[in-house]
């Protein structure tokens, strides 16, 4: 993976923490969308991305990456 | 498609009544799985953030701090995630309620392939589309700005406009100048195709020296971005949706009398 990277901030300010990073990510379902979900606190998280095929999943602000959503434990 | 969250009527849905043989074979419920579920989600969370399917012909999207491409950023980044934006798009452009699109930037840059990708999509929307450029517009958002039908930049923005060659970062694989240099072009191939600046200002711009501390390059502020050419008008929220809904209009009016632009 290439990924080229051009800011008009500096590259060390950009990438600091960037080698320690962790991410705990879990995929789930909300409101019939699948998505990636990364846990914040005891049965909720916070979406990271939707994987959705359906275009208007991505109006719904409620969904948008960052939202707070539930999390539920399999059964 | 979103206001099946909304009933209303069942949100005061009454509990399942206590089961009784008759009623065990069959579900008294039909469609159990996700409406009900949802509901249960909303009140539980104590959340009744739905999406918003407001009447607006316009649909405003803001491309604020970095723009995250193929490497996920260190939290102390805000940042806007392209695979967020390119559906967006997609359902912007096939939803026929809305005629316009209105984007509002005010980035430091970001990854340049999906800086690239966002400035595709948005300049072969076959809607009209205002950017605005607010606070900044930098390195890969300088392609986005100019990727609209129409562009304004308020006039204390300002946008930097510098070599991807020096000042790009390359992250996987070491690439060679060569690699930057052919990424420096097509950036700058897309600006100068997308607004009224030459490729000999661009890259003047581009390569001036002694104007910014820490590298090469310009930063050219709201009333030079237009005169350069770059943006196409200096201008605030008003005028860019003035804009737009003028550009709206002017489709209408073209689709009525049947001419095909």
């Amino acid at each position: 993976m290439i990924s080229l990277h051009w800011a008009a901030i500096p590259a060390e300010t950009v990438f600091e923490g960037f080698e320690n990073m962790t991410f705990n990510w879990i995929e789930t379902e909300h409101q019939g969308v699948r998505m990636i979900v990364e846990p914040v606190a005891n049965g909720v998280g916070k979406v990271v991305r939707l994987l959705s095929p359906n275009p208007y999943d991505y109006l719904n602000a409620s969904l948008a990456p960052g939202s707070i959503v539930p999390l539920f434990p399999k059964t | 498609m979103s206001n099946e969250y909304l009933m209303p009527g069942q949100m005061d849905a009454p509990p399942a009544e206590p089961a009784t043989p008759e009623t065990i074979a069959p579900p008294p419920q039909a469609p159990i799985g996700s409406k009900n579920t949802v509901l249960e989600n909303i009140e539980s969370l104590g959340q009744s953030r739905v999406a918003a399917t407001e009447e607006s012909n316009i649909y405003a999207i803001s491309i604020i701090g970095q723009i995250e491409g193929h490497i996920v950023l260190p939290p102390q980044n805000k940042t806007t995630k392209y695979e967020h934006i390119i559906p967006q798009l997609v359902a912007v452009e096939q939803n026929d309620k809305i005629e316009g699109v209105l984007l509002i930037l005010n980035t430091v840059g970001g990854d340049v392939e999906a800086g690239l990708a966002i400035a595709e999509m948005i300049s072969s929307l076959s809607k009209p589309t205002v950017t605005l450029v607010l606070g900044g517009g930098h390195s890969i958002g300088v392609p986005i700005a100019v990727a609209s039908s129409y562009s304004f930049i308020a006039e204390t923005a300002t946008m930097t406009i510098h070599p991807i060659r020096l000042t790009g970062l390359v992250i996987g694989v070491p690439q060679s100048f060569e690699y930057l240099e052919k990424m420096q072009e097509r950036v700058i191939r897309f600006v100068t195709e997308h607004s009224r600046i030459s490729e000999e200002k661009f890259r003047e711009l581009m390569l001036t020296t002694g104007e910014l501390a820490r590298d090469i390059g310009t930063s050219v502020v709201g009333r030079d971005a237009v005169a350069y050419g770059l943006i196409d008008e200096i201008g605030g929220l008003g005028d860019a949706m003035r804009k737009l809904q003028q550009m709206i209009e002017q489709k209408r009016s073209n689709n009525q009398t049947g001419v095909i632009q």
